[in-house]
């Protein structure tokens, strides 16, 4: 409980910091948005309503008070384009991102620790041929994957749908079909990096002394690696999973593009070519305060699978 | 290679020795050695010198359009084929990678820079600054990077530089951590206490000292960063925020191959693959890098595995003619590790037996073998040591591999370590630990339970049920010691190995410890095997002794005969480097160390550090031969040494006090 507390009071002053930097940054980088609105030959009159229109006019420190109070009551403004709520905007794509996310992340920890467990205990030929998979796999762009699984997988083979989503609560089985390219692409390069994680993990375990300890016992090798080795090893897995999430996040904004996912990809990419600065600015904020929340998650899981934590 | 079988833990060959970072200027020239270093480093410089003359020259072929010639495919005209507009997909490549490049190139120039700017005033300046960087490093780890990149370009337009900068700085967090992290471990270094003596002002000191330690790590990221940097423009370009057409961008390539999928899929692998190998051979420097600066085990999967090595294909088991009561009896045991292509051993051929009830204790300085003759007699010397002899543990004859010690461990020999403190799972309770060695030995639930209860009242520690709840670092030391006693005794081992038990511990607790060893070993008749390195412990405990020195049996004798008559010189040095208190004496430490088993010469090993030395000792190996009943020596001079009294004749009981041998 009290770790709880100390890890909220980390979190509450990062999420201003972060929310801070990503207003500062949008507003302060030297460029007219006005202007490019208005249109290359708009007359200075224009430019200037357009301005007012925005509330651009005001000095920077007022429009960050009244940007970050409202933050504070839940709302991040509305569009510039057609005055949608952005939480509104973001409340309807988010999901679609978010549980590509997650799938994605799962998928990459119910393969990548296997690999990395079974690399690092039977070694060998099959340990070389792991390890410079997950090499080559970490270089692989993951739009890259989505376009050469679209091709095989959709276009030649034709065993799933190329691009689209169906929600989930439509139809369950459209939504794996979709989801399937798309969740594997963002998943492919954590997999490969969750899996050298645990390779290394359990390679340094089964160094420590304690399981020199545990074989001399008597107790069975299963339990060795599996049981005492791998829980070990699983204190450094999971702290990287905050910094996967992150990843995973800016891959799917990516890989959405290439399945028409209406996820926040495509939300943030349409605004970005509308130059709509709250939507963006809106996404920035909420992403940024998933990613607070995962690591606290995680903090969390730490402490329940590292006794040292809890202390 | 050099060999760096440096002590007797020295688990592999020597470039896996625990050498935190290697000399710098070597590294880069062994790099340079190593082919696969030098494809990988050839094809970045290759492809970005051609991207330079490609651009610098202005080879206008890229931006020309052909359609006629739309969609072919490779050709000896156009080697990667053409595009939608007939525009040839090598040259296209070529031109946009100044852009990718020099824009990835960028961003980490960015990041270092200003990383370790950050990360030396973090690790040095002081508290407040270094909480404030802390903090500013977790903000940008925690923003999402392309979206950070997207919401640049929503007020920017396209701008591959001003992308490129603001992903510098989001990648400059990496950096801030590693050069902080190196510059905190340099800090505190005497030679920089001596330089801020001598009045070096602090840039002086950061410059000349601690930044070159903090190079290392920086380089290997950086080269990571390179790709890493190459991927994030490549997906900008092929979101469409990559240079304006007609400038081709590699990601932008990409997404014209998406668009084209249908009509000539082909064009997805050569955009494709020139990102892919690129990012490969960058990511690929960084660990070959990895690799040369620093000595790592887990980097390079020929050293990859770590259980307990298997035995030789030619294990000679066979019953060694021990008598009824021997528990273990080895004959030629020798354990050796691979150092470059041969066998170097590190125990070379060595007998002995110790019997049901007796005290033996196996003595020597470190790196003569002690150790992994310990770790032979249980089946775990660590991969790839190579065990041949012939052993019988328990009335078992046993080959060197793992298997044939499954059914022994715990219940017939068992095992007690140096380091009470890393010796237990540090993510299991102290009763979990327990009750699993117990069940493991056939004991149901609730048995296990009560058996713990008893054992750790039998190793005598108080508060046993807060005990059993706590996880081994909330232990002291000599707690933790008496735990892994009670884990080791679980399953009511005839022979216990302990392993130099009271190194690791404070003095006021080494004697408890030995007293407990004792007090368990008479109650329980088990047999004790005690390796350590201090004669006054042996004087106190043991009924025999054997003294080992580099790798070999020098004398063997019970431990009366031993104090009395010490026939090898090497023993009456260890005896004149051992204090006793109630003996007033000059201590003699030995002069020179254990040579390393490489250098072990073929014939006395203890010749070159002997007071006694004569030519004879030079002339060939030296058998073990007996001098009296139980009494063996290796010594061409023992017949003269037996006239001669001792230096220092110790009594029983001796005082224990700090041995001299060091660890």
């Amino acid at each position: 409980m009290r770790y709880l507390l100390t890890r909220l009071a980390y979190a509450l002053p990062m999420l201003f910091g972060v929310s801070s930097l990503a207003f500062l940054l949008l507003n302060l980088l030297p460029n007219d948005i006005a202007q490019i609105k208005a249109g290359e030959d708009a007359t200075p009159q224009r430019i200037a309503e357009i301005r007012a229109g925005l509330g651009l006019d005001r000095p920077v420190l007022e429009r960050y008070w009244d940007w970050l109070s409202s933050v504070l009551r839940g709302d991040l403004g509305e569009s510039w384009h057609n005055g949608q709520q952005v939480v509104d905007g973001i409340l309807a794509t988010a999901p679609v991102t978010l549980s590509m996310v997650v799938l994605s992340l799962l998928l990459s920890l119910l393969v990548g620790v296997p690999i990395g467990v079974v690399a690092a205990v039977r070694g060998g030929v099959l340990d070389r041929v792991l390890v410079s998979s997950a090499v080559v796999a970490l270089a692989v762009p993951n739009f890259w994957l989505a376009l050469l699984m679209v091709y095989v997988f959709a276009l030649s083979l034709g065993i799933v749908p190329a691009t689209g989503y169906v929600p989930l609560d439509v139809d369950p089985g459209q939504w794996v079909l979709h989801l399937v390219l798309p969740v594997i692409a963002v998943a492919s390069v954590a997999v490969s990096a969750i899996a050298r994680q645990t390779r290394s993990a359990m390679l340094e375990n089964l160094d420590r002394d304690y399981v020199r300890t545990l074989r001399a016992t008597g107790i069975g090798e299963w339990s060795v690696v599996y049981k005492h080795a791998l829980k070990n090893a699983g204190v450094p897995i999971l702290t990287t999973l905050g910094i996967q999430f992150v990843n995973l996040s800016g891959g799917s904004i990516i890989v959405e593009q290439v399945f028409a996912v209406p996820g926040l990809g495509q939300y943030t990419m349409t605004a970005l070519a509308r130059n709509d600065v709250p939507v963006v600015l809106g996404v920035l904020v909420v992403t940024a305060i998933a990613v607070v929340l995962i690591n606290l998650v995680v903090d969390l899981l730490n402490s329940a699978v590292n006794p040292k934590v809890r202390a | 290679m050099s060999i760096e079988l440096a002590t007797e833990t020295a688990g592999g060959p020597g470039d896996t020795s625990p050498v935190p970072v290697r000399h710098r200027s070597h590294a880069v020239a062994r790099l340079l050695r190593r082919p696969g270093a030098v494809l990988c480093l050839s094809w970045v410089v290759l492809v970005f010198v051609a991207s330079c003359v490609f651009r610098l020259l202005d080879l206008g072929r890229p931006l020309e359009q052909k359609l006629i010639d739309s969609y072919q495919s490779p050709s000896g005209d156009h080697l990667l084929g053409t595009d939608m507009l007939g525009r040839d997909v090598l040259a296209r490549l070529l031109y946009g990678g100044w852009e990718t490049l020099a824009g990835a190139a960028v961003a980490v120039a960015i990041a270092i820079v200003l990383g370790t700017v950050l990360g030396l005033a973090a690790g040095y300046v002081g508290r407040a600054v270094d909480t404030v960087v802390n903090w500013l490093q977790d903000i940008l780890i925690t923003l999402p990077t392309i979206l950070v990149l997207l919401a640049v370009a929503t007020v920017l337009g396209n701008n591959v530089w001003a992308a490129m900068i603001v992903l510098g700085v989001l990648m400059s967090a990496t950096f801030i951590r590693l050069v902080r992290a190196s510059t905190l471990a340099v800090r505190e270094e005497l030679y920089v206490d001596a330089a801020k003596v001598a009045g070096l002002s602090t840039a002086r000191i950061l410059a000349r000292h601690v930044l070159p330690n903090a190079m290392a790590p920086v380089l290997i990221q950086g080269s990571a960063a390179l790709g890493a940097a190459l991927v994030v423009q490549a997906g900008l370009g092929f979101l469409g925020l990559g240079a304006p057409p007609p400038v081709p961008s590699w990601g932008g390539m990409i997404a014209e191959a998406a668009n084209a999928m249908s009509i000539q899929p082909w064009l997805l692998v050569p955009s494709g693959g020139m990102i892919i190998l690129t990012v490969l051979a960058l990511n690929l420097l960084g660990d070959y890098l990895r690799d040369e600066l620093y000595a790592s085990r887990t980097t390079s999967p020929e050293h990859a595995r770590r259980r307990p090595a298997r035995g030789p294909q030619q294990a000679p088991v066979g019953v060694p003619e021990a008598g009824p009561d021997a528990l273990v009896a080895v004959r030629d045991l020798t354990v050796s590790f691979p150092v470059g292509d041969r066998l170097v051993p590190v125990v070379s051929g060595i007998s002995f037996t110790v019997r049901r009830g007796e005290v033996v204790g196996l003595v020597g300085e470190s790196g003569c073998g002690k150790t992994m003759t310990g770790l032979s007699l249980i089946g775990l010397v660590p991969e790839p040591g190579v065990v041949t002899g012939r052993m019988q543990v328990a009335g078992h004859a046993v080959d060197a591999g793992p298997r044939s010690f499954r059914g022994l461990r715990g219940t017939r020999i068992a095992l007690i370590s140096q380091e009470p403190m890393v010796a237990l799972d540090p993510s299991f309770t102290v009763g979990s630990l327990l009750t699993e060695a117990l069940r493991s030995h056939g004991r149901n639930r609730a048995d296990a339970r009560t058996r713990a209860r008893e054992l750790l009242e039998l190793v005598g520690i108080p508060r046993i049920e807060d005990v059993l709840r706590s996880y081994p670092h909330q232990l002291s030391g000599g707690m933790a010691q008496r735990v892994a006693i009670a884990l080791a005794i679980s399953g009511d081992p005839e022979l216990l190995i302990a392993d130099e038990p009271t190194t690791a511990l404070d003095v006021t607790v080494q004697a408890e410890i030995l007293d407990l060893l004792r007090d368990l070993q008479q109650r329980l008749g088990m047999g004790l095997l005690l390796i350590t390195h201090d004669l006054g412990v042996v004087a106190d405990i043991c009924t025999r002794v054997i003294v080992m020195y580099a790798g070999e049996i020098v004398e063997e004798a019970p431990v009366g005969q031993l104090f009395d008559q010490p026939r090898m010189p090497y023993t009456r040095a260890l005896m004149a480097s051992t204090p006793v208190l109630d003996v007033v004496q000059e201590l003699h430490g030995i002069p020179g160390t254990v040579p390393l088993p490489a250098a072990w010469p073929d014939h006395c090993r203890f010749a070159a550090r002997c007071d006694l030395v004569v030519d004879r000792c030079r002339s060939g190996p030296v058998p073990l031969e007996p001098v009296a009943v139980g009494h063996e020596v290796r010594c061409v001079r023992s017949a003269e040494l037996a006239l001669t009294p001792a230096t220092v004749s110790l009594e029983t009981p001796a005082v224990r006090r700090q041995p001299v041998g060091g660890r």
